[in-house]
């Protein structure tokens, strides 16, 4: 590979996650305040994952919900680093260099991979295994390879990727019929179908068709001028362009990440109430929390749009309904994820959290900085309300 | 008549850097109805129309209409600005952009000047798709179609067609109410019978 162009990428790759890092650095402390000493844990967790994987004895619900578990969660990282990974800032800058397509996917395939623990992990298992019984985790070797076909998805086609996890998660039911290893093949080959089909298919138009059919669900008389403001900010959370690397890329695709997140963060909670039935109104109440979180955040992706276009929306914010309608995309998708999980997972009084989906937004938009801290509070009184009502 | 009075504008600070003041204790009066301010580079134009336009707070001084003092929420409603320093969300499209003018300022759909700018084949285009010459259309359609009683168009004919500048000159022509032009191209719209106001670049 040609060393000063690997050089480059990687000046460019550190870079990027440095100024990543700062963009999220409150979030972070957060994160690192709330979480404290249970962060090495949450790294063991991973690692336990992959041992339950692999020893193939639990049962096949589980197994497959945790292989998706995974998957997504990869993913998630890797959207996350990808502008850094391929460097997409600097794309027309890295395009004029005189360097080969080979050189290029070599410096793109080691960046995602240092980028991602989950299959260096997955590696580092393997190769501790004796080769003479590697036989008897051909499962194993079938996952490494849908998580390697995954990761370079999220590389070069993430809006296909979500097809993919969506197709997989209907698929489950059906999945837990075939051994893991048949699973899984039928998994690389729902991959390759998923690619197929949804070539066809425009994810942003989609969401944004989605939206709109929502919103003329409502007689128009009572959503009138409003439809055309909560279009601008779906529109502003969405993105320009599904491919991140675009120069909004910090908001592209926002909505869809923490609509990712939010299902990933449902599914995990429903496998460890499964595994802890006598803690599962906590356990839902906790996994309800962390959506709060996400839905939430959603809030700071739109004041960082108006904050962009401070200019252009100051024309227009002094309008009442202007105002009101920034909070749209933030509450939908909290009535969308904790009204849906109150109601799959039979628990109205799940409902709740919605009081620390409410402070959360509001804290979000009037002190982003004290973010995290609003939404503790929001835990912390609707945990009271919950503990109190139950 | 539209009045500056004893405006000062400066950014905030970068580092350790000292203030940059951009405006220092301008005062102007607009009495013609049309009017061309006029300044080197840096000289503050593009700030002082932000101002007047309620879309940027000043350090010191107000703007007064018919001898009041007005807010940074009435200068909106009164003051329409055509500029490239409001820079337009990307994601949005063209159509979208103009029907949210139309809801807040409660102003008819100007299919008459989308037309006549040659606007129609670029409506349904987001925004980063738009050429610099198509993006000024559509500022000048949004501050046109609002009707302002004060209209103001920061180095409007820059980046148009020629058929688009003739279609600039007859709706600038047609206007009723006060137009207050910046520009480095002076002599063009002297020749239009817009009085010239030199602005001064303030000592920082």
């Amino acid at each position: 590979m040609n060393r000063r162009y690997f050089v480059l990428r990687k000046q460019i790759f550190y870079q990027e996650i440095k100024h990543w890092v700062q963009q999220v650095e409150d979030l972070i402390i957060g994160f690192a305040i709330i979480l404290g000493t249970a962060i090495p844990a949450l790294l063991f967790s991973a690692l336990l994952a992959f041992g339950i994987i692999l020893d193939n004895d639990s049962p096949p619900d589980q197994l497959y919900l945790l292989a998706w578990s995974i998957l997504v969660a990869q993913s998630l990282v890797l959207l996350l680093c990808r502008q850094a990974i391929l460097g997409a800032r600097y794309s027309p800058y890295l395009r004029s260099l005189e360097t080969s397509n080979t050189a290029r996917w070599q410096a793109d395939v080691f960046f995602a991979l240092l980028a991602n623990p989950f299959v260096l992990m997955l590696i580092f298992i393997m190769v501790n295994i004796d080769i003479a019984d590697w036989s008897r985790v051909p499962h194993g070797f079938l996952f490494l390879g849908l998580m390697l076909s995954c990761t370079m998805l999220s590389l070069y086609r993430p809006g296909q990727l979500y097809w993919f996890y969506a197709f997989m998660l209907a698929a489950l039911p059906l999945l837990t019929m075939l051994p893991l290893w048949q699973g899984l093949s039928v998994c690389l080959l729902l991959l390759v179908a998923t690619l197929l089909i949804s070539a066809a298919v425009n994810t942003r138009a989609l969401f944004i068709n989605v939206w709109k059919g929502a919103l003329s669900l409502l007689p128009s008389s009572l959503l009138g001028s409003w439809q055309v403001f909560c279009q601008i900010w779906l529109q502003a959370t969405v993105g320009n362009k599904q491919d991140t690397s675009s120069s909004e890329s910090t908001h592209a695709n926002g909505i869809v990440l923490v609509c990712v997140t939010c299902i990933l963060i449902l599914v995990l909670t429903h496998y460890c109430a499964l595994r802890l039935p006598e803690f599962e109104n906590g356990v839902y109440f906790i996994g309800l929390g962390v959506i709060v979180l996400f839905c939430a955040s959603l809030q700071l992706t739109v004041n960082k749009a108006i904050k962009q276009h401070t200019l252009f929306f100051e024309q227009f914010m002094w309008q009442p309904k202007m105002q009101l309608s920034q909070y749209c995309i933030s509450a939908a998708a909290l009535f969308v994820f904790i009204g849906g999980a109150s109601i799959v997972f039979a628990k109205p009084l799940l409902l709740i959290q919605l009081v620390a989906g409410a402070i959360s937004v509001y804290v979000a938009k009037k002190q982003a900085s004290l973010f995290i801290v609003g939404w503790l509070l929001g835990i912390a009184i609707s945990g009271a309300l919950y503990f109190y009502i139950f | 008549m539209l009045s500056v009075n004893n405006i000062s504008k400066a950014y905030p600070p970068q580092g350790l850097q000292a203030p940059n003041w951009v405006l220092q204790n301008v005062s102007l009066d607009f009495v013609n109805n049309r009017t061309c301010v006029v300044g080197a580079n840096g000289s503050g134009k593009s700030t002082l129309l932000l101002i007047i336009a309620g879309l940027l707070n000043a350090n010191k001084g107000h703007i007064a209409w018919q001898g009041e003092a007005q807010s940074k929420q009435s200068l909106k409603q009164l003051v329409a600005l055509a500029s490239d320093n409001i820079l337009i969300p990307s994601f949005l499209i063209a159509r979208q952009v103009i029907s949210l003018t139309q809801e807040t300022y409660k102003a008819a759909w100007p299919q008459s000047l989308i037309s006549e700018f040659g606007f129609d084949a670029h409506i349904d285009k987001t925004v980063d798709s738009l050429s610099t010459g198509s993006l000024k259309k559509l500022q000048l359609i949004c501050a046109f179609m609002r009707e302002p009683r004060v209209l103001v168009l920061d180095e409007p004919n820059i980046a148009l067609d020629n058929k688009s500048v003739q279609v600039l000159w007859q709706h600038m022509e047609a206007f009723p109410n006060m137009i207050i032009v910046a520009s480095n191209e002076p002599s063009l719209y002297v020749q239009q019978a817009f009085e010239r106001l030199d602005l001064k670049v303030s000592a920082t």
